[in-house]
């Protein structure tokens, strides 16, 4: 398995502990990822309100440069992977977009040609790597803990985009928690929004938003709740004490990045792993394992 | 056709008899093409008299009878039985969310209806052409857009199931923003652009991207679309809002460095209102954490800043 | 006590026109729906709306395609009237945003449509109606007209032949008002719920029609049903009439397009009553499918162009038929859709009683006569609904205050108490599926004595099992149990009328064909039915048809 690697921005600056953590997962695994130096930031959705086609045409950019080397792209980022499926599917769908998006592209000397997959880790633990392969690499099963998996919005939805298992009732965390030992726990929130897009401009409602997930989730008995995107990542463990204060509810829910809980469950020492830089400690669950 | 049983869970709520709303539990003989709709018109009319809902065309384009489906709105004439049961081992039927509960599953749409009135819902037209007979000229690729947007039956599947909508009720909603939408990209309507100014006021920037009223659309208007256009619209028209500062100092980001840069995108859109986190950034800086405001240039920026010129052009601020 | 000068009930096409034009004249409107506006039956239309726009056109062969297609039943007066003022009716519709289809200069598209001698049908892809209903709602809005939303009107208050006013359930809380008015417009729709397969949506119940028959009024022409050729197969959902416009085939189980046999110069587009019963022969002679259907094939048509054009239709046949058209034919059998009678009305929507106008389908100008033209419906709408909201209130301007008799609510009041009170008893859903069955095979596509005989006893028995309904929900707010039993109700005395006047009419005209008398006989039947509620049961009369122009002849396509 050899991927073009997307880390997203926020990985490589406000989340280090999530690009760390991937990188001992890639090494347990054998995952080869070459890194995208030279691809720029996806725009998150927001370039796309300053210019939609400038956010094609970047993103399109990215697909090229992977597309060069002869490699699918691997992202770690739900919002990455919600807004590059997006661009790819109106891109692959619009032929007189896709020229003229491959016009501008060729000022630089790259064109987009249609054949690079986007996956996200998520998705190539479960279609590439295979789950039963993993289980057998489990070393340090989570014992049962139980795991409150947050889907978010950008990785389900709109689903003719992302294409990957039904939006209305996704299983790809559940099935990974359960063959990493851990026992999924259902809540009301787990696939709404973490409200991130709005925390700058709308606090308050994103506070709500975030603090009501996480109180329907520890109200379920979660250990702890894991993401597949650092920006909900910021929202739900960086502002988890606002957000609660918010709400009023006494709150105590650390939250795992999904690299970090595979990287775990294969043995990496948990130090490796940057839980120090969660402002919800996570010693609790690492007693237990 | 073969049939299967299969349980349905209904909220019930009268009135004159309820105290709170319960769930009572139906069994029903399903068949591979009856609608959820059908299901409940059997349950009305062979188990339960008393079971409310609305319903009027049962073919998807008058927008009755949306109600909430395990747990996701829908049209009960167009959600397929067992499919719903085959997903969820039995099908949850509830009254649709974001407005207030009238009886079982009608729901009162005022609260809808009202944000839809805060946003001129109508074709300002050219009222001196009262009387004419011809036409004003319209291309179908002109009314291609707005033609889409019009598309929408006004049921109330986005507006019930919108995050925002839950915690903010200054937001002015999927369906409200998607129709004024209609109306700025219609060639016909004299307000146009300037319909964006509003906007602001009426919570443009309160939608999450949550993409739940894409997904519950029965009729694949896609509001948060509209609204993300609505915005490139309000960038525009240099609105100062702090929405319009989030954009512009991403873009910025994006030109400067090829990535983002949490820190002065941050900065730039809280602006003072940053020392509300101040005790927070104090915190993430001694777990290593706070980005720096100094991000280094992706290699081969040049690329990104010259499609930047390429593609905005004067446009750049 | 609520007052206004002018109640309109209906806040489809028809009503809120009227409602428009009445509040522009300077009356005191208000519109009383069952349902919100939004969710009125206009919304449904799919093909298209009328207009002789193009240049080698003209109200006139408009007007003649109408009389012909009506199977010269109509008033010739009132075609004339509706033929010239559609052009203006439509470019009015445009103005006010509704989102046509047009041609490459940008000016309104029309396509060819049943019966009509030149494209002349302006059309917004197939969803025709949702835009216009659309367009109206929002103009409504602009204007601030008052709208009593899910109230039910039950009854009209007529005194001394004069119009009052009328009394309705506001279903949210179950309570009856009166509500005075100086003028009452229905514009409540027909009566597709009287038969068991029929396009209409379920509250097509002609609740107005039903009303203005029991406040006295005679009806008029109530035996001509029209059945739409092309419903979905199963469910009886609507596939327009422009799926056939845009060059759709019709083809038996033995891969005939058979139309060649029935009407070999228009074959699809003949005139709906011709299609319906080329079809139901067809059936009914071994050549269709089993269950009884045959096909609509629209793959040569090819997916730019039924995705440009029909894509409602195109998911619809996806959704309900589990087919999609642009790969295989689509099943389809005829089912009810249109009700060419109504409340007998003049040019301006004024009826034999004082103060009371009617407009849209729950009228009879007549401008359908015994068959309707596809795409003429929406235009009648516009142009009657105009014409009745402007004389409507010219109307008032010359009525003071009207006092209204308290007795009417609470005879009203009684009626209801009794049957929501009553604890045992007949079931509603079984009348009107009973009712539905027996109207669909008895009083159908092809009609004989006999079967009419047996219906008349059908009816009579079912509306003597109505006396006795049990609701089994006794509960006040938002009763729907009360509301489908009142609607059945109106159902029932209407089937009544549709039975006698069927029975009555020995000759086969436009969508009423005998089997036992086959042939149109100008010379005794070239009048229109008058049906008036008696104790004994409808009370039947006559009235001449207004020819200006076209004298009646053979009618072939």
């Amino acid at each position: 398995m050899k991927y073009a690697y997307y880390p997203g921005c926020v990985a490589k600056s406000g989340a280090p502990e999530l690009y760390e953590s991937t990188a001992r997962v890639a090494e347990k695994l054998g995952i080869e990822l070459v890194e995208l130096t030279t691809a720029s930031c996806c725009g998150a959705g927001v370039v796309n309100e300053g210019d939609p086609f400038l956010d094609l045409v970047l993103n399109a950019r990215t697909f090229a440069i992977a597309e060069n080397m002869g490699l699918d792209i691997l992202t770690i980022c739900s919002t990455c992977q919600g807004v590059m499926c997006q661009i790819k599917w109106q891109l692959d769908n619009d032929a007189g977009l896709l020229a003229k998006t491959n016009e501008a592209l060729a000022k630089i000397n790259v064109q987009y040609v249609g054949r690079v997959k986007i996956k996200h880790l998520l998705w190539a633990l479960i279609e590439d790597y295979g789950l039963s392969k993993l289980e057998q690499q489990v070393v340090k099963p989570l014992k049962g803990l139980k795991v409150a998996p947050f889907y978010g919005c950008y990785i389900l939805r709109p689903a003719e985009a992302l294409q990957f298992e039904n939006h209305e009732k996704p299983t790809s965390l559940e099935q990974l928690i359960t063959v990493l030992g851990g026992e999924p726990v259902h809540y009301e929130g787990e696939t709404k929004c973490c409200g991130f897009p709005i925390l700058f401009v709308q606090r308050g409602t994103a506070f709500e938003m975030a603090a009501t997930s996480l109180n329907n989730a520890q109200q379920k008995g979660a250990d702890f709740m894991v993401t597949p995107c650092p920006l909900c990542h910021i929202s739900l463990d960086t502002y988890q004490k606002k957000s609660a204060k918010k709400i009023q509810a006494n709150i105590n829910l650390p939250v795992m990045h999904l690299s970090q809980m595979v990287a775990l469950a294969l043995g990496v020492e948990p130090g490796k792993l940057g839980f120090s830089k969660h402002m919800v400690s996570m010693a609790k669950v690492l007693s237990v394992l | 056709m073969k049939t299967q049983e299969v349980v349905f869970r209904i909220l019930r709520f009268t009135p004159e008899r309820d105290e709170k709303p319960h769930y009572q539990t139906f069994h029903v003989k399903i068949d591979k093409r009856m609608t959820v709709l059908d299901a409940l018109e059997n349950i009305k009319h062979e188990q339960e008299a008393s079971l409310t809902f609305r319903r009027s065309c049962r073919s998807g384009i008058c927008g009755s009878c949306a109600m909430k489906i395990n747990g996701l709105a829908k049209l009960a004439c167009k959600t397929r039985a067992s499919t719903e049961a085959d997903k969820q081992g039995g099908v949850l039927v509830e009254p649709m969310g974001n407005m207030s509960l009238i009886r079982d599953l009608v729901v009162d749409m005022s609260e809808f209806w009202r944000e839809v009135d805060r946003g001129t819902p109508w074709l300002v037209w050219d009222e001196t052409l009262t009387g004419s007979t011809k036409e004003n000229l319209v291309t179908n690729e002109q009314q291609q857009v707005s033609g889409k947007l019009a598309d929408c039956i006004m049921c109330g599947c986005c507006f019930s199931d919108c995050v925002s909508r839950v915690f903010d009720k200054n937001f002015n909603g999927p369906a409200s923003l998607a129709k004024i939408h209609r109306f700025v990209t219609d060639p016909r309507d004299k307000e146009g652009v300037k319909r964006v100014h509003e906007l602001v006021g009426m919570g443009l920037w309160s939608c999450t991207h949550c993409y739940f009223c894409w997904s519950q659309c029965p009729r694949d208007v896609r509001p948060v679309a509209a609204i993300s256009a609505l915005r490139v619209l309000s960038f525009n028209s240099l609105d100062p809002s702090q929405g319009m500062h989030h954009v512009n100092a991403f873009m910025d980001s994006v030109k400067d460095s090829g990535m983002l840069n949490e820190a002065t995108l941050y900065l730039k859109t809280m602006r003072w209102t940053t020392l509300r986190d101040f005790d927070l950034i104090l915190k993430l800086a001694m777990k290593g954490k706070a980005p720096s405001p100094f991000r280094r240039p992706i290699p081969k920026i040049e690329e990104v800043r010259s499609l930047y010129r390429l593609i905005l052009g004067g446009k750049e601020k | 006590m609520i007052k206004h000068d002018i109640v309109v009930v209906g806040a489809g096409l028809a009503g809120l026109r009227a409602a428009i034009e009445a509040m522009e004249k300077g009356a005191d409107v208000a519109v009383l729906s069952k349902l919100h506006p939004a969710r009125s039956h206009s919304d449904q239309a799919q093909g298209g709306i009328n207009a002789p726009l193009g240049e080698d056109d003209s109200w006139e062969k408009h007007a003649f395609d109408t009389v012909k297609g009506s199977d010269y039943l109509a008033d010739q007066d009132a075609v004339e009237i509706m033929c010239k003022d559609a052009p203006r009716a439509i470019i009015e519709l445009e103005y006010w945003g509704a989102l046509f289809s047009r041609t490459q200069s940008g000016r309104l598209a029309q396509r060819p449509f049943g019966g009509a001698g030149f494209p002349r049908t302006c059309f917004a892809a197939d969803k025709t109606g949702h835009v216009l209903q659309t367009t109206i709602f929002e103009q409504t809005r602009k204007n601030g007209v008052q709208i009593y939303e899910e109230w039910f009107a039950t009854s009209l208050v007529v005194e001394d032949n004069v119009c009052k006013g009328l009394t309705a359930i506001e279903i949210l809380t179950g309570e009856i008002h009166a509500v005075q008015a100086k003028a009452v417009v229905l514009a409540a729709g027909g009566a597709g719920q009287v038969y068991s397969k029929t396009t209409n949506s379920l509250t097509t119940t002609g609740d107005g029609i039903a009303m203005a028959y029991n406040a006295g009024v005679a009806i008029e022409d109530m035996e001509f049903v029209q059945f739409h050729p092309t419903s979905l197969y199963g469910s009886n959902i609507l596939i327009s009439e422009g799926a056939r416009g845009e060059g759709g085939y019709l083809v038996n189980a033995l891969g005939e397009r058979f139309m060649q046999k029935y009407a070999p110069d228009k074959m699809e587009l003949a005139p709906r009553d011709i299609v319906s019963r080329s079809i139901e022969t067809e059936i009914r002679e071994g050549r269709g499918f089993e269950g009884g259907y045959v096909h609509l094939d629209l793959r040569h048509l090819g997916e730019a162009k039924i995705n440009e054009r029909l894509p409602t239709i195109r998911e619809l046949v996806i959704y309900f038929a589990g087919v999609d058209p642009v790969k295989e034919p689509i099943p389809i059998q005829p089912a009810q859709h249109y009700t060419m009678g109504g409340i007998p009305t003049d040019s301006d929507g004024a009826t034999s009683v004082k103060g009371l106008y009617a407009a849209g389908e729950c009228a009879c100008v007549s401008v359908h006569g015994a068959n309707r033209l596809g795409g003429n419906s929406l235009l009648d709408t516009v142009v009657f609904g105009k014409r009745a909201g402007a004389k409507a209130a010219e109307y008032v301007k010359s009525i003071s205050d009207l006092s209204f008799l308290d007795a009417s609510l609470k005879e009203e009041e009684k009626r209801i108490e009794t049957l929501l009170n009553r604890k045992d008893g007949a079931k509603a859903s079984e009348i009107k599926s009973a009712l539905g069955n027996t109207m669909f095979n008895k009083v159908g596509i092809f009609r004989h004595k006999r079967d009419l005989e047996t219906a008349k006893k059908n009816v009579a028995a079912l509306k003597r099992q109505f006396e006795n309904l049990c609701l089994m929900d006794s509960s006040r707010k938002f009763n729907t149990s009360l509301i489908e039993a009142l609607e059945l109700g109106f159902a029932l005395d209407l089937a009544e009328v549709i039975v006698a006047c069927a029975l009555a009419r020995k000759e086969s005209r436009g969508a009423h064909y005998r089997v036992d008398y086959s042939k149109r006989d100008d010379a005794i039947w070239l009048k229109h039915t008058l049906a008036a509620r008696t104790a004994l049961g409808p009370k039947l009369s006559y009235k001449p048809v207004t020819v200006t122009r076209w004298q009646p002849e053979v009618r072939g396509y």
